[in-house]
């Protein structure tokens, strides 16, 4: 156990040495956050809307795009191209020779990865949010809510991914994984509130894991979710990390027989 | 105690038949042409504990193939095999455990930190006791002299650093089993003799098992006195190396420079010689020694004629190897 927690703190570190890509990184991160704002500002010129859930104010609107943009820094992007390096260049076989979990390990160094990039860009982000445009704040409740449902976001989201990266051990290509982010990007509600959807697709992203780690948290942390459906979300969350661990738990053994290490 | 038990073990890959020309790649887009290539075809071995085995073989012909199976990083297609009482590939991580790895091609080492950050946090995977790794890296200080550069970022060190760094990790947690993939290829003789040395040594200390794969015949000829061949999958010798150079290398040579010329070698070639051939004073005479022994041609020699230098070749291990790696598909 506390070898995981020795990578976390490596990768943490690491990130120290890539300060460069860091600020750039937070610099785009900005910039995207500011033009969804402005966005959001020309289409809610009423100052609020009405969608199928309720009244949205302009200030939710913002706090939600503010809360999305401090998500992202925490759920993983970086899984699939780090693992289909390693198997490409052969590396991924000084990891496995050695006595430890590989989705631990994996889990671990992205974890400290993407905690450094979140502090690194709370700060700004936060800045933004109280200083220029106005944010809101949850209640002490719902913030516990949503961090709880924010550490099991972190997980699904490494799992979706994992499952992905562990296709390269015998595709040796990772592009599938431009596919499975497309939908993310719609069905999360990353970018668009699954407020404004039709009906036909929030039933299908009912069934698909992708809100759990955007629109649910987001949500809970606005406090638009019913008691009801908050617990509703919770087992849902749970229900999928159970399967998916099941799926990383075949596609491991399958992933094993068919690896090629590449070099002699 | 037999550490390692490997029983016909096969690795199979399949290779893409490109069909040749535009038709052939068109065929090729519906249905695919597979050719099965045996990496590793029916070997079959076992290893004592403390023994140090020599694993030679021409590129290609699944040396490492075979480690990466006994490391348990690969599957195997059939056959099977059985480390210190685990199947490797069944039981990853309970078999990485008791193993030390180095890639002489690659690197275990982080690469953007310090080697002392990289051994502290080798220390927390293998759960290696503190007195255990203190006591280590005084050793590891001693012989391989890694203290002068432990706080370099990898990224900088040289080549022999690096090995001595890699060979450091490795045997950090003191496994029962070493698997070295190439471990001197590049170094200059000075840090080659250093970490031969060092192997010697943990074998001596600690009964280490030391699977030495190589292209280099004189970390064989230092290290060990079992050496397994393998060429083109399969297993073509596994035995003691003497036994390999009398058996394959019988081929000797004796130059000798003359005072006199010897006008009748007929009966040196009588004797069954292989060879006899004449350039100003010197003679040079080819001969198996399986056939005929060195000392009945100098005493031919020094009867016949005043030497005035002599001189005796065996065949170089280097020869032996090449005619057993001439066989290739």
């Amino acid at each position: 156990m506390k070898k995981y927690l020795k990578f976390i703190q490596i990768s943490f570190y690491n990130g120290l040495a890539y300060r460069v890509e860091y600020f750039v990184g937070t610099f785009r991160n900005l910039v995207i956050l500011l033009v969804q704002l402005c966005v959001w500002r020309a289409l809610l010129t009423a100052g609020s809307v009405t969608t199928s859930t309720g009244v949205v104010t302009l200030r939710e609107m913002n706090t939600y795009v503010l809360i999305s943009s401090m998500i992202g820094t925490l759920l993983t992007v970086n899984v699939v191209w780090n693992m289909t390096d390693r198997i490409r260049n052969g590396q991924i076989a000084m990891d496995l020779l050695k006595p430890m979990n590989f989705q631990a390990y994996t889990f671990a160094n992205m974890l400290g990865q993407n905690m450094f990039a979140f502090l690194f860009q709370l700060l700004p982000i936060l800045a933004v949010g109280i200083i220029f445009v106005g944010m809101n704040f949850p209640s002490i409740p719902n913030l516990l809510l949503f961090q709880f449902t924010m550490i099991n976001a972190i997980v699904i989201s490494f799992q979706i991914n994992y499952i992905i990266g562990l296709v390269v051990f015998w595709y040796l290509r990772g592009w599938q994984a431009n596919i499975v982010w497309m939908l993310n990007r719609l069905f999360s509600g990353a970018y668009i509130p699954l407020w404004f959807f039709p009906t036909f697709l929030v039933t299908i992203s009912n069934f698909l894991p992708f809100r759990l780690y955007y629109f649910v948290p987001i949500s809970i942390y606005l406090g638009t979710l019913t008691p009801r459906d908050c617990l509703y979300a919770i087992l849902q969350q749970f229900a999928w990390m159970i399967i998916l661990y099941g799926l990383t738990m075949l596609e491991w053994r399958a992933a094993m027989k068919k690896l090629v290490i590449q070099g002699g | 105690m037999t550490i390692i038990k490997v029983e016909n073990l096969c690795k199979d890959y399949r290779q893409r038949k490109g069909r040749e020309g535009l038709t052939g790649a068109i065929k090729d887009v519906f249905k695919r042409e597979d050719k099965i290539v045996k990496a590793v075809d029916n070997i079959s071995f076992s290893v004592e504990k403390g023994e140090i085995v020599g694993y030679i073989g021409p590129n290609g012909a699944g040396k490492s193939t075979t480690i990466k199976m006994l490391i348990g990083i690969l599957v195997p297609s059939s056959g099977a095999i059985d480390v210190n009482g685990v199947i490797p590939f069944k039981h990853r991580e309970l078999n990485a455990r008791r193993i030390g790895v180095v890639f002489g091609q690659r690197t275990q080492l982080w690469w953007d930190i310090p080697l002392s950050e990289t051994l502290s946090l080798m220390r927390y995977v293998y759960d290696v006791p503190e007195q255990q790794y203190q006591e280590n890296l005084k050793i590891f200080a001693d012989i391989l002299a890694i203290d002068k550069f432990i706080h370099t970022p990898v990224r900088q060190l040289s080549l022999g650093q690096r090995m001595r760094a890699d060979i450091s990790v490795a045997l950090l947690h003191n496994p029962d089993i070493l698997y070295l993939d190439e471990p001197t290829i590049g170094l200059d003789v000075v840090v080659k003799e250093r970490i031969r040395e060092f192997i010697l040594e943990v074998n001596k200390k600690r009964n280490t098992t030391v699977i030495l794969a190589t292209h280099d015949m004189s970390d064989i000829e230092r290290l060990s006195s079992r050496v397994m061949v393998i060429n083109t999958g399969k297993l073509v010798y596994d035995g003691n190396l003497d036994t390999l150079k009398k058996r394959y290398g019988s081929e000797e040579m004796i130059v000798a420079e003359l005072a006199n010329k010897i006008e009748d070698t007929s009966e040196l070639t009588g004797m069954g010689v292989d060879e006899i051939k004449y350039q100003d004073n010197k003679i040079t005479i080819k001969y198996d020694s399986l056939k005929i022994n060195s000392s009945t041609v100098l005493k031919w020699l020094i009867d016949k004629a005043e030497t005035k230098d002599i001189s005796i070749k065996v065949t170089p291990i280097e020869d032996v190897i090449r005619k057993m790696y001439a066989v290739r598909n």
